[in-house]
């Protein structure tokens, strides 16, 4: 009788049948090779078990359990009456920085340094949301259009840049003055408007220099996701737009 | 949190390790489940009541863990070194051979193809049946009991020859 390995494997895993099973113990009975290799096979998945049994007893990070409890509520494309509110409030929860998959993910993630303007556009308005149709003032356009490194303390920062099905460049955003304030601005055949403005996370300290895919609110995200045609451009993608002042290309 | 929060929190540890055991080290893993999680509560819809969340938010994980790697690849300009078995502790069982230690597991698990790591990730680690795991990956039962079949004797290869 022969048992071949991945039948001992199967044995091992539980993934035998009372027949089978009860043939095998019946086997290593006599067979002291067999017993030798399924002996083998258990101390592997007792090994690869243990090696990362320690992770089950760790209390998760906070923002992950955030980002669950965020997800609970509805699409947060909101007032921003409430947003200005909201952050006068203190200890909100600090979203997580993807500390490294934002080095490479986002090639030309750029922090914009604007050093005056304020954000008329977006901050005087009682009601943006999505929709809604919104001029970014001069600071802002000023940071939109840019493609370059900034200084750090930047005002407005602009996350990454995608075409949307109408064949517009936009990009995400964040700025923080009155508010923090996270949102999708794009560019048709004139100028940068504001498509989708959320309350934004807790910007990082300055000396953050990027802004990472996962800084960007889930609500903004989700937005991105019903606009974005195609992949987010990269730092070649963004110089071209940046060639023909982000107009569509057509 | 309705049900499906409460459930999605309770399966974090398992995402967690999970996540480790496919990623180079715990930041990335963290990282990888807070996307995953990201991507889960945006398309909640579609996941069925009744059927196996973990199978469902295991799929998610590996997925965003594919998108990642791929794009760290394409950009592939910083890298930060891979620190494997960084966080592993010690091997609370004396009687276990030296060899078969957390770290000497987790250095090796490293060294494997994707699709048996994730197989063995799955299986062995996690501990979920054949049928779930083949389901999570999107593929045959026999496929996958080959890529765990493989994978493990891999491992043990690797394991065996590192021994000091």
């Amino acid at each position: 009788m022969t048992i071949d390995e991945t039948e001992v494997m199967a044995f091992v895993d539980g993934e035998l049948d009372a027949a089978a099973t009860a043939r095998i113990e019946a086997a290593m009975a006599s067979d002291q090779a067999l017993r030798g290799e399924v002996e083998r096979h258990r101390r592997l998945r007792d090994a690869a078990h243990l090696a990362f049994a320690d992770i089950l007893g760790e209390t998760p990070p906070a923002a992950l359990i955030d980002t669950i409890k965020a997800g609970s509520k509805p699409a947060e494309v909101v007032d921003l009456d409430a947003v200005r509110a909201a952050r006068a409030k203190p200890g909100a929860p600090r979203p997580s920085v993807a500390r490294f998959w934002q080095a490479g993910a986002i090639a030309a993630t750029l922090v914009i340094g604007v050093a005056a303007g304020r954000m008329v556009g977006v901050g005087s308005a009682p009601n943006a949301s999505a929709g809604g149709l919104l001029a970014a003032d001069p600071g802002l356009t000023q940071a939109l259009g840019a493609v370059g490194p900034a200084a750090p303390g930047a005002v407005t920062r602009v996350g990454f840049s995608f075409r949307n099905h109408a064949g517009e460049y936009c990009r995400t955003f964040e700025t923080r003055r009155d508010q923090a304030i996270s949102g999708v601005a794009c560019h048709d055949d004139q100028r940068w408007s504001v498509r989708v403005a959320a309350a934004g996370p807790t910007i990082p300290a300055a000396g953050a220099y990027r802004m990472a895919a996962s800084d960007t609110p889930p609500a903004v995200l989700a937005a991105v996701d019903a606009m974005i045609d195609g992949p987010s451009l990269d730092a070649t993608g963004e110089a071209e737009a940046r060639k023909q002042d982000w107009r569509p290309r057509r | 949190m309705d049900t499906f929060e409460t459930e999605l929190t309770d399966l974090l540890p398992r995402l967690r390790r999970f996540a480790r055991s496919l990623a180079r080290n715990a930041d990335d893993a963290d990282d990888i489940v807070q996307l995953g999680l990201e991507r889960a509560l945006r398309s909640r819809e579609r996941w069925q009541p009744g059927t196996r969340l973990d199978a469902w938010m295991f799929a998610i994980v590996r997925n965003v863990w594919i998108d990642e790697s791929r794009r760290r690849t394409r950009h592939a300009r910083v890298e930060a070194p891979p620190e494997a078995g960084e966080h592993v502790g010690t091997d609370p069982r004396p009687a276990m051979e030296a060899r078969m230690t957390a770290r000497a597991v987790e250095h090796a698990l490293q060294q494997l193809p994707d699709d048996q790591r994730e197989a063995v990730a799955l299986v062995l680690i996690d501990g979920l049946p054949y049928r779930e795991a083949a389901e999570v990956l999107g593929i045959p039962q026999g496929t996958l009991t080959s890529r765990l079949g493989r994978g493990r004797l891999a491992l043990i290869a690797l394991i065996e020859g590192e021994a000091p």
